[in-house]
């Protein structure tokens, strides 16, 4: 019930929160951090909208407690273009149409970045890491067609 | 929906966390990786006063392969050890922890949080059940006690651990032989509606060590003696492993629910068991 | 040299950077001064007497109890759709008869949905419990416990379609055989990634703003006025990104007119954003219908006669299009084959569950099953093989335009070149691995009513809207060009399709055309927003007739200025040019004299701008087979789709690329429903699947890659050629995986079938065979 100082650097800035333990890192993000690119769709962990990645690995937001990330180094959405270039799984997504209402975007991006920044093979982004991931739009078939563009430019690996 | 409100502590040292698991006992609730006590907090259905965090306990995150088994900190994470380079010292164990939920929960799962929490359709209670493993429980009044993996598991959810007990860290044994864990899930990732962890050494051309566990059949993981003794001296081979599937065919007892009936389960797992024989042959 | 047109073309859309970079704005990105959290309270119990509400809430909070709520409340919701012998045409808002678990009965607003959250928990229900009916068999029965006692039992509407009883009994007493089977449909959930949501914003001089995850502004601001009795220049609804809709968001919720109530009472913005758990429980579900179907037909394979019962369980109240989803359905059920009779009697049932409504298909997916089912059925009677079963009975493209038994008239197209063509395409699927499972290839044909309208046939049918689309089109002073449609996008790409159409129209650039959508205060009345298969077959012939308008009207000032003849210009490339010369002026140019009004050419206004009210004279019939390989474990009933083909025609593809996507994304919708998705409730109408790990929707590792060929045979109808196709996807998929399960598992009795067929569905029937 008493709140606590967090801690977060998100996409290398600091922001220090004065919050309940309660409160849940994918509102943190979305109400107290402001970045509201990653979303929620159902705080149960089932559906990977939420996914950020946490000190380098891609994690539901929904199923972390804020104060469990003090001092952790989160990145969101918003900062994966870096100095206005996009990643190649940004790229990728948006030639092959691997989104349509874009909800659940933000989430298989950030797993898919932790992924190809890993050097995970591009079968297992396509089953292991995407199947962590719902989207009720595209039918996946896309999604797939645009890992296997991303990770065949140059500098995806594997 | 969103979580009542609690306090929350994150002490430093083993014995903090001890001293707050005591003083606050039943109003409490350890959390480890979070990932299956935040969705109960999350529709409200777990209600603690405080949530007791071990985290910057640091020693209780270790991961140790030695040549006897896998002595696992009960803060290591499931992603840690899947991603070990010696993982495979232990059976199953890869196999088992590729089962659990998807690679982004893993990524805060633990092994520890996993043991205890004994989902009856987890796969890692099952796997420690099946390797013979031990779980160590802590308290700030009576020390450190070293509990089999097939006491500590009553029913779902249910393990011996005292309100005041801490389970600090979990000893896979490695095996004799090959071990797999197979399952039947309504989409990869989900809880499993049945499954198994079947494994078995070879010694003079006859099968040694057999070990079947089965989960998602009953409240806790279920051994199957009866069915491992067809197995204990036998040929290796389909005669062998049917002979076992019809012995569990007839008896072995799973329950129903809205996910799977108990006929469907008990079949299943027979068939289940009887691929998974022939799979590690 | 003109280049290439961008209709037809693989255009990228235009829309994709903000969600990819997380600056997308839907509803719960809405920060406003002064905003306020609400929580729903809802009803513990499926059915019961709501008798007491107590609370007694902190500072800083706020709770409107049904009195409260009721003192706002001038109208109720309305039921659009009127059939048959239909007895209920609208439905309250606030209700103390307690009719399903998760009824709304009151709001909390406080500082943080946090903190509402607690407070909703302290507040005292008084409920005497009724017993609940949750089953339509005993919804029926004449004791069962009634949801409605005023409207004299559980039935609340029966309707037929088609042919006399007299004359179907008299094809089916000539046919050679018959064949019967009952197909049970399991109730679904669309689930959109994004749940429901809304911001009411109170304004100044008594006007309201309310912010909404939303398929249908208008719509939504219709039933505000209705209910709140505003008048409708008071009140704007405005879309942000919506995060899918699939039919679901296509009306105003009781739980979201309680959240206006809520900040018109207080002064304040208040947001409220639906949970999981709240959606899976009171977001409309869809389908949950049994269908007895029959057909007769003769020892060569000829069709003659169809007869369907259909039960659908409407739960708890009608939904905004009432039976429109089942009447839809079976009015559709004759599909691409000839019949000498056709005759459906559909009925709707209460239960105490919650409301089924619009989810894509429409009633159509569970058509397309429903009778491609029997065809199996009918073909396996025979021995006959299921491609030329089909083929023999099929409508063919020299017979078209052809009136089914149902009257509805289809319009052109080549059905049997579809089937053909998906037929060669799953024998090519690559020969699967001996591994144990059995296999089998199960096909649907179907025909797709999309586009609906002409308004008269609307109001015929029974519905209370009309079946128009608008546009506005305006190019501006320098150029650019504004389109404003009644059509809502959310995840379709109108964004990108609907301004290709204009380029086209106009010769001008894509990226200078902006569409305007989803706000009623700046876009045409549209009673639908996006739905039912007719963005770009009604909105777009809109769009079209407006900018052809606009395209003229240009030309006809540019030859003013030119001082040439308006039959001599062209556009292309942003310019207005003399034919076979190097003479022009560009769009710009002309704008900015239209918007001077100089020296324009007789009878010619000012300004540049031209709308448009499309009324179709007909539906659109797009069509398609689709043909799907399943591998089967028998040992655990577990269904694999490993190959799927899809062959079909929407008439002018605008945007290939899209239209796939769509297909994909509907085959995944309808495969799930087929093998895994099932909404369920125990005896006392407790919802059994309230997250999403009890209610399976497909993951990547469910579908395969999905082989897509187009046959364009554009609409004789629509500017511009298009017919609709958004729901295409599920209406095959849904009875394509189905008969392929079947027809891996030839020795079980497929007679009757349920879905989904879950992996102990398949296990039990294959056992119940040994």
């Amino acid at each position: 019930m008493t709140k606590r100082s967090v801690h977060l650097t998100v996409n290398g800035v600091d922001h220090n929160l004065d919050i309940e333990p309660r409160v849940l890192l994918s509102d943190a993000l979305r109400h107290d951090v402001g970045l509201t690119g990653t979303h929620v769709g159902c705080e149960q962990g089932a559906c990977g909208a939420c996914t950020v990645i946490v000190d380098g690995r891609a994690q539901r937001s929904c199923l972390v407690l804020a104060v469990q990330a003090d001092d952790a180094h989160i990145e969101t959405i918003e900062g994966v273009a870096t100095q206005g270039l996009d990643h190649a799984v940004q790229t990728s997504m948006h030639e092959q149409h691997g989104l349509q209402c874009g909800f659940c975007t933000p989430g298989i991006v950030m797993s898919l970045v932790a992924a190809h920044r890993a050097g995970v093979d591009v079968e297992t982004a396509k089953d292991t890491v995407l199947d962590g991931h719902l989207c009720r739009c595209t039918g996946y078939v896309n999604i797939r067609a645009a890992i296997d563009a991303a990770w065949s430019t140059a500098g995806g690996d594997t | 929906m969103k979580p009542p409100p609690f306090d929350y502590a994150d002490p430093e040292t083993l014995d903090e966390v001890l001293r707050l698991l005591a003083e606050a006992g039943d109003d409490a609730v350890v959390i480890a990786g979070g990932q299956s006590l935040i969705p109960l907090l999350n529709l409200r259905l777990a209600r603690p006063e405080i949530v007791i965090d071990p985290r910057r306990v640091a020693e209780l995150s270790s991961i140790d392969f030695g040549e006897r088994g896998l002595q696992a900190g009960a803060m290591a994470r499931a992603i840690d050890v899947e991603e070990h380079p010696d993982v495979d010292q232990i059976a199953g164990l890869s196999t088992a922890l590729g089962h659990i939920g998807h690679i982004q929960i893993r990524a805060r799962t633990t092994i520890g949080g996993s043991v205890a929490h004994a989902d009856p359709a987890a796969e890692l209670p099952a796997l420690l059940v099946a390797l013979g493993g031990e779980v160590v429980l802590q308290s700030a009044q009576r020390g450190a006690r070293t509990v089999a993996a097939d006491d500590f598991f009553i029913g779902p959810l249910m393990t011996v651990r005292e309100p005041d007990e801490l389970l600090t860290s979990v000893w896979f044994p490695a095996h004799n032989g090959a071990v797999t864990v197979v399952e039947v899930a309504k989409r990869p990732g989900d809880f499993a509606m049945v499954g198994a962890v079947v494994g078995y050494g070879v010694a003079n051309d006859v099968v040694v060590d057999p070990t079947i566990v089965l989960f998602g059949v009953g409240g806790r993981p279920v051994r199957l003696p009866a069915t491992e003794a067809i197995l204990s001296g036998a040929a290796p081979d389909q005669d062998t492993f049917a002979a076992a599937k019809a012995h569990m065919l007839d008896n072995v007892e799973a329950s129903g629910d809205a996910h799977a009936s108990a006929d469907y389960r008990r079949h299943v797992a027979a068939t289940l068991v009887e691929r998974a024989l022939l799979e590690l042959s | 040299m003109n280049p290439l047109p961008l209709v037809g073309q693989r255009v990228p859309r235009v829309n994709d950077a903000a969600p990819l970079h997380g600056t997308g704005r839907y509803v719960d990105d809405i920060e406003l001064p002064h905003m306020l959290h609400a929580a729903i309270i809802r009803s513990p119990v499926a059915h019961g007497h709501l008798t007491g509400f107590a609370s007694a809430p902190p500072p800083g909070v706020t709770v409107l109890g049904p009195d409260e709520l009721a003192a706002h409340i001038h109208g109720q919701l309305p039921v659009l759709w009127t059939l048959g012998d239909q007895r209920q045409h609208e439905t309250p808002v606030v209700d103390e008869h307690l009719r399903y678990v998760g009824q709304p009965i009151g709001v909390v607003v406080a500082q943080s949905r946090y903190l509402a959250e607690d407070a909703a928990e302290m507040v005292e229900l008084t409920i005497e419990d009724l017993e609940p009916v949750v089953e339509m068999a005993h919804a029926l029965e004449p004791d069962a416990p009634a949801l409605y006692p005023d409207l004299g039992g559980n039935l609340l509407a029966t309707f037929d379609a088609g042919d006399t009883a007299e004359h179907t009994e008299a094809v089916f007493a000539a046919a050679d055989r018959v064949i019967a089977t009952t197909l049970r449909i399991g109730r679904v959930h669309g689930l959109s990634i994004e749940a429901r949501g809304i911001v009411a914003v109170p304004e100044p001089g008594g006007r309201l703003h309310i912010h909404t995850s939303t398929q249908t502004a208008h719509a939504v601001r219709d039933a505000v006025c209705e209910v709140l009795g505003f008048a409708q220049s008071d009140v704007r609804v405005i879309t942000p990104d919506v995060g899918g809709g699939f039919g679901l968001k296509d009306h105003l919720y009781e739980d979201e007119l309680m959240v206006a109530i809520a900040a018109l009472d207080l002064g304040q913005p208040v947001k409220w954003i639906e949970d999981r758990f709240e959606s899976l429980m009171t977001t409309t579900h869809a389908r949950d219908e049994i269908h007895d179907v029959e057909v007769a037909f003769d020892d060569d394979g000829t069709l003659k006669g169809m007869r369907v019962k259909a039960r659908r369980n409407v739960g708890a109240r009608l939904a905004v299009f009432g039976g429109g989803p089942l009447f839809t359905g079976l009015g559709m059920a004759p599909g691409p084959y000839k019949w000498e009779a056709v005759r459906c009697v559909g009925q709707l049932v209460a239960t105490n569950t919650m409301s089924t409504g619009a989810y894509r298909g429409f009633g159509q997916t569970q058509a397309a099953f429903i009778r491609e089912r029997a065809v199996d059925l009918v073909a396996e009677e025979l021995g006959h093989d299921p491609v030329e079963l089909r083929a023999q009975n099929m409508i063919r493209a020299d017979e078209l335009p052809y009136q089914m038994r149902t009257m509805i008239q289809f319009d052109n197209g080549d059905y049997e070149a579809a089937l053909r063509r998906a037929s060669a395409l799953i024998s090519e699927a690559a020969d699967p691995p001996e591994d144990g499972r059995v296999r089998g290839i199960g096909y649907c044909s179907y025909v797709q009513m999309a586009g609906i309208g002409p308004s008269t046939l609307n109001e015929f049918i029974g519905l209370s809207i009309g079946g128009f689309e608008s546009a506005a089109v305006r190019v501006e002073p320098d150029g650019s060009v504004r389109v404003a449609t009644g059509v809502s996008p959310h995840g379709q790409g109108l964004e990108t399709t609907i301004p290709q159409l204009v380029a086209d129209e106009l010769g001008v650039e894509l990226d200078t055309i902006q569409l305007i959508h989803g706000d009623t205060d700046t876009t045409p009345y549209s009673a639908y927003g996006t739905a039912a298969s007719r963005s770009l077959a009604v909105g777009g012939g809109a769009t079209v007739v407006a900018t052809r308008r606009l395209a003229e009207k240009i030309k006809t000032i540019a030859a003013e200025m030119l001082e040439a003849s308006p039959a001599d210009i062209e556009l292309g490339q942003g310019q207005a040019t003399v034919a076979g010369t190097n003479i022009g002026v560009s769009i710009a140019d002309v704008a900015r004299r239209a918007w001077q009004g100089f020296r324009l050419p007789e009878g010619i206004e000012p300004g540049l701008t031209a709308s448009h009210s499309y009324d179709p004279v007909s539906a659109t019939f797009s069509y398609a087979t689709h043909a799907c390989r399943v591998a089967v474990d028998t040992g655990t009933g577990e269904v694999t789709v490993e190959d799927y083909v899809v062959v079909h025609d929407c008439g002018t593809i605008v945007n290939p690329m899209i239209v796939e996507g769509q297909i994909h994304g509907g085959v995944a919708q309808g495969l799930g429903a087929a093998l895994m998705e099932e909404v369920m409730y125990d005896e006392q109408g407790q919802p059994q699947s309230s997250t999403m790990l009890d209610y399976h929707v497909p993951v990547s590792a469910s579908l395969p890659d999905i082989r897509i060929e187009h046959i364009e045979i554009p609409s004789p109808y629509t500017p511009g050629g298009m017919k609709g196709m958004g729901e295409g996807g599920t209406n095959g998929a849904f009875g394509a995986v189905v008969n392929a399960v079947c027809a891996a598992l030839p020795d079980v009795d497929w007679t009757n079938v349920t879905t989904p067929l879950s992996p102990q569905r398949v296990w039990e029937a294959i056992h119940a065979q040994s």
